[in-house]
């Protein structure tokens, strides 16, 4: 294609139109490596700011080498952008450091220098103490519930004065956190707020704190109520699975399915825990009334069948393993135990009577051809 | 509570001040509104009298001191003076048609003379009316005061002075008062003249209705100063004038100026709501009919009448680009040629733009550049949108006679598929294992006569984590291919980043890379078909086949268009030079 001198904004205007994020990203990455040929610093950072957000959508943990870059150029070139660039600045770390809290192979020392770094930016700037309070809120939230309150009601007070957090996620973590300190009004105000000012993705993350908190107290209605308003924003969510296979079990087997095939090759721990969580549920309500289920999993799945009868039991075992090994993983970072607590609370839900009705009843594949079994008690 | 009506108080000085100097973007427009003034009267003047043919303005100034506006349309008398100068938003244009502004007239508002408090303080008019012997001198202030006077040897029609107030001396100079007065009345039908000269300041030098491409080209260059590829004349109920073609590349978001008038008089130079988005390549010179100005008359209103004159510019752009590929395709392909971009951009979204340029649009292939036309020709082909896969299979698919297109760049994967479904043509996307399709595995007796090969060839690119495997392709002349998977790739990104990226990151990955196992899924294959492996197989000397087995991966690397990294930079000069020691 015949090259032209580098035209950064022309090259935006032509990736905007494109209409997955896939191929925004891999257009992005193009671009990014043009403005380094050209040197024009603007584009270099403004580029992989855009592949950044275009990466998120994909496989957040995947948007980490791209941040990198961005804040070693921006270190470099801390004029290239003026004061917009200041704000994609905190807006790249806050996010990476948010990817890097879900990744358990990274010890919390390590954590905690890069919160030092918003510190820093936040003391020369002058701005951006809520994206400080918020990782901070996200770093002590596993392990110290009452540093995490007293950082979650500094997030609070601080001037929304950056991008990032997005309008709303600061109370949707405040809410997360005010709810597991047992601080339920306050978190519902938060919750209030983030209903009236956030976008759908703060609002999901709000949605999320809440029905983990109703499903692991067994009061499943109200946690299905919510998990609508969920699923209607994010179409793979672990809790959802999990509110589902109690409520309607043929379609949690579905999203099973549908979800290990989203999460194939994803770096996303966070999301893998859930789902493995979410997926032991399904399993095991499963396992209550069939020794085999006709499920279409595909060959990266590690207990593949060719035939695709899967015994339930077996399946609950694995992932039940699986959300264990990742739980454990990330106890060991935060020295803690706050993930076994977690899983133990994972089937709490499976002995109330809608639950036992709905694994009796639900219209599951049981033998491969095709027609379907229902068992009544 | 009672329901006692209360009237709003209005703050006449604050109000004049907010109309004066915040309703519109720049003093600029005090000419513009006076300019429309003085049309408007004249035209009303002609109206009692058709026979009367001698309406001008001229323009005068004191250098740094006064400017004198003058007019000799309708005038005003007595009554006229306190009805319509001195009430705020009454316009004698409306009043005369009842409530219906006439589109014989530009103004509607009766607030544009408030815009001389822009650049002076108070504003002074004499005027007598057609009809009438007795002239009068108005004196209005910015406070919202105004005194009246009889006055004799008043002529006929309106004189507007101004005196200038301080830091607007620039707009009390002869060159920027005619500056403004062509660039706003530059197509007005009433003659302007600088204090008492002859020579007509705002006459068009083309007549739209009979101009030829050459001309419209030339005027192009005249209002615009640039030499464009193209003049589209625009004729339609709403618009006329020109859409002249930009002869550079241009993007949505470099916005180039336009000239639109409204009733021959400038309205805009943007035009945002009128002109379509795709439009970016154009620079429009129209003059618009039956359209309503917002009351800073700086944009139009929006309403029906703007949505029809929108979709005329659009069908007449569209229509005129249709005609051209019977009558002029190479002119049409050199349009293409400039703004291929843009041009892909829209046709993504637009099925008409993309049934006009589709054959004219170039897309990178294994063959070379390809138009949409040739591509239509070949049924069959794959398409990858990573450049540096498809620079990577490009020579294998070309030896194979098959044809992989690139994809790569904005708007091309959009465009490919939409021409396959359009064309019923059976394009591909590369799939991960596409690469099983055009390459093919050795015979048993080859494998085992590469057995050794492979293994020791493997143990030389385990520093790269990197396997290798002998394959059969074509073209012969490329020795090996590198694939990689997604998951490979993205360890190559996480190394990368540590390298190159934030010390602050640096550690955080290294630790998160450094416990998980590591997906080696990269492989080199190893063309048997190619002479210099095949001489590889014979070599025994071990660190030679190391040496030349590293330069062979990291030549891939680079054909696949995959950044190395400082191992590899250092490995490909190691072995270079140890090679290098060894010939001599």
């Amino acid at each position: 294609m015949e090259k032209s001198t580098f035209n950064g904004a022309a090259l935006e205007a032509a990736i905007s139109r494109l209409s997955t994020n896939e191929e925004k990203a891999e257009a992005y990455k193009a671009a990014a490596l043009e403005a380094d040929e050209a040197q024009d610093n603007y584009f270099r950072l403004y580029f992989r700011n855009e592949l950044v957000e275009q990466i998120s959508f994909i496989d957040p943990v995947r948007t980490l080498p791209y941040i990198s870059e961005f804040v070693q150029i921006f270190s470099e070139h801390p004029d290239a952008m003026g004061e917009e660039g200041v704000g994609l600045l905190f807006e790249n770390l806050v996010y990476g450091i948010e990817q890097i809290g879900d990744i358990p192979e990274v010890p919390r020392e390590q954590w905690f220098d890069l919160i030092e770094e918003v510190h820093s930016a936040a003391q020369r700037f002058g701005r951006g103490w809520q994206c400080y309070w918020y990782v901070m809120s996200l770093y002590y939230e596993k392990v110290d519930l009452q540093r995490a309150v007293e950082c979650a009601r500094e997030m609070l007070t601080c001037p929304h004065d950056v991008n990032y957090p997005y309008s709303g996620y600061a109370n949707a973590i405040a809410a997360r956190i005010f709810l597991a300190a047992g601080e339920r009004s306050a978190a519902d105000e938060q919750a209030g707020v983030c209903e009236e000012i956030g976008g759908d993705l703060a609002k999901g993350k709000c949605y999320e704190a809440y029905v983990e908190y109703l499903l692991n107290q067994g009061r499943l209605d109200e946690a299905d109520a919510i998990s609508d308003k969920l699923y209607d924003i994010i179409e793979y969510s672990g809790c959802v699975l999990r509110d589902w296979s109690y409520i309607d079990l043929e379609a949690a087997t579905k999203m099973l399915v549908e979800q290990r095939e989203f999460l194939n090759g994803r770096q996303d721990n966070g999301m893998e825990y859930s789902y493995a969580k979410g997926a032991w549920a399904t399993c095991r309500q499963l396992a209550k009334h069939h020794d085999q289920v006709v499920l279409s999993f595909d060959e990266s799945f590690p207990l593949y069948n060719v035939d695709g009868i899967y015994d339930p039991t077996e399946l609950a075992n694995h992932f039940h393993s699986q959300a264990t090994d990742l739980g454990e993983r990330f106890d060991k970072r935060d020295g803690g135990n706050w993930y076994a607590q977690d899983i133990a609370l994972a089937c709490v839900c499976e002995s109330l009577p809608q639950a036992e009705e709905e694994a009796a009843s639900a219209d599951i594949k049981t033998k491969q051809g095709g027609f379907f079994s229902r068992i009544f008690g | 509570m009672d329901e006692t009506r209360y009237n709003f108080q209005v703050n006449l000085g604050g109000m004049l001040d907010v109309l004066s100097n915040h309703l519109y973007k720049s003093p600029d427009v005090f000419l513009r509104e006076l300019l429309q003034n003085g049309v408007d009267a004249i035209t009303l003047r002609k109206k009692l009298d058709p026979t009367w043919n001698l309406g001008e303005i001229r323009i005068g100034v004191t250098p740094g001191r006064f400017i004198v506006f003058r007019d000799n349309g309708i005038g005003l008398n007595e009554q006229d003076i306190h009805r319509f100068l001195s009430v705020v938003g009454q316009s004698s244009k409306s009043e005369l048609e009842s409530g219906y502004v006439s589109d014989d007239y530009i103004g509607r508002f009766g607030i544009g003379l408030l815009s001389c408090f822009m650049v002076s303080d108070s504003i002074t008019i004499r005027t007598r009316r057609v009809d009438s012997e007795q002239g009068y001198e108005w004196v209005g202030y910015a406070d919202g005061t105004y005194k009246l006077t009889p006055s004799d040897d008043v002529e006929i029609g309106t004189m507007v002075i101004l005196a200038a107030k301080a830091g607007v001396g620039r707009y009390y100079q002869p060159g920027k008062l005619e500056h403004l007065a062509r660039y706003y009345g530059m197509m007005l039908p009433i003659p302007i003249y600088m204090d008492d000269e002859l020579e007509r300041i705002n006459e068009l030098p083309i007549d739209f209705n009979h101009a030829g491409r050459e001309q419209l080209l030339s005027f192009g260059n005249w209002v615009f100063e640039d030499d464009f590829l193209d003049a589209i004349p625009i004729n339609t109920r709403h618009l006329k004038g020109v859409a002249f073609v930009v002869p550079y590349r241009t993007s949505q978001t470099s916005k180039l100026s336009h000239r639109i008038f409204l009733k021959n008089m400038l309205l805009t130079t943007s035009a945002d709501n009128l002109l379509p988005e795709w439009a970016f390549f154009l620079r429009c010179f129209l003059n618009t009919e039956g359209l309503r100005p917002v009351a800073s008359r700086e944009d139009f209103y929006e309403d029906k009448q703007l949505e029809a004159a929108y979709r005329e510019f659009s069908d007449a752009i569209r229509n005129y680009l249709r005609g051209l590929a019977y009558t002029n395709p190479d002119l049409l392909r050199s349009i293409v040629d400039v703004h291929t971009e843009a041009i892909k951009s829209m046709a993504v979204w637009d099925d008409e733009l993309f049934g006009i340029f589709i054959d004219y649009l170039l897309f990178e292939t294994s063959e070379g550049l390809m138009t949409g036309a040739a591509l239509k020709e070949r049924p069959d082909a794959v398409y990858v949108s990573s450049v540096s896969k498809f620079k990577q299979m490009k020579p294998v698919y070309l030896s194979q006679d098959k044809l992989l297109i690139c994809t790569g760049y904005a708007s091309d994967n959009s465009l490919i598929e939409k021409l396959a479904e359009a064309f019923d043509l059976r394009y591909e996307p590369l799939r991960d294992d596409g690469i099983d399709t055009v390459i093919s595995d050795p015979s048993f007796s080859e494998w085992e006569r590469t057995l050794a090969l492979a293994s020791e060839a493997t143990e030389a690119l385990s520093l790269f984590d990197c396997e290798v495997q002998m394959k059969s392709f074509y073209p012969e002349e490329l020795p090996a291919l590198y694939e990689i998977s997604e998951g490979a790739k993205f360890f190559r990104e996480m190394e990368r980043a540590q390298e190159k990226g934030s010390s602050l990151f640096a550690g955080a990955l290294e630790s998160m890379m450094g416990q998980r196992e590591r997906v080696t899924s990269s492989v080199l294959y190893m063309n048997l078909a190619n002479p210099l492996i095949k001489r590889l197989i014979e070599v025994k000397d071990p660190e030679k086949l190391r040496s030349v087995t590293r330069i062979l991966y990291i030549q891939a690397l680079v054909a696949g268009g995959y950044p190395m990294h400082s191992l590899e930079m250092s490995t490909l000069n190691n072995e270079l030079l140890s090679l290098l020691e060894k010939t001599l």
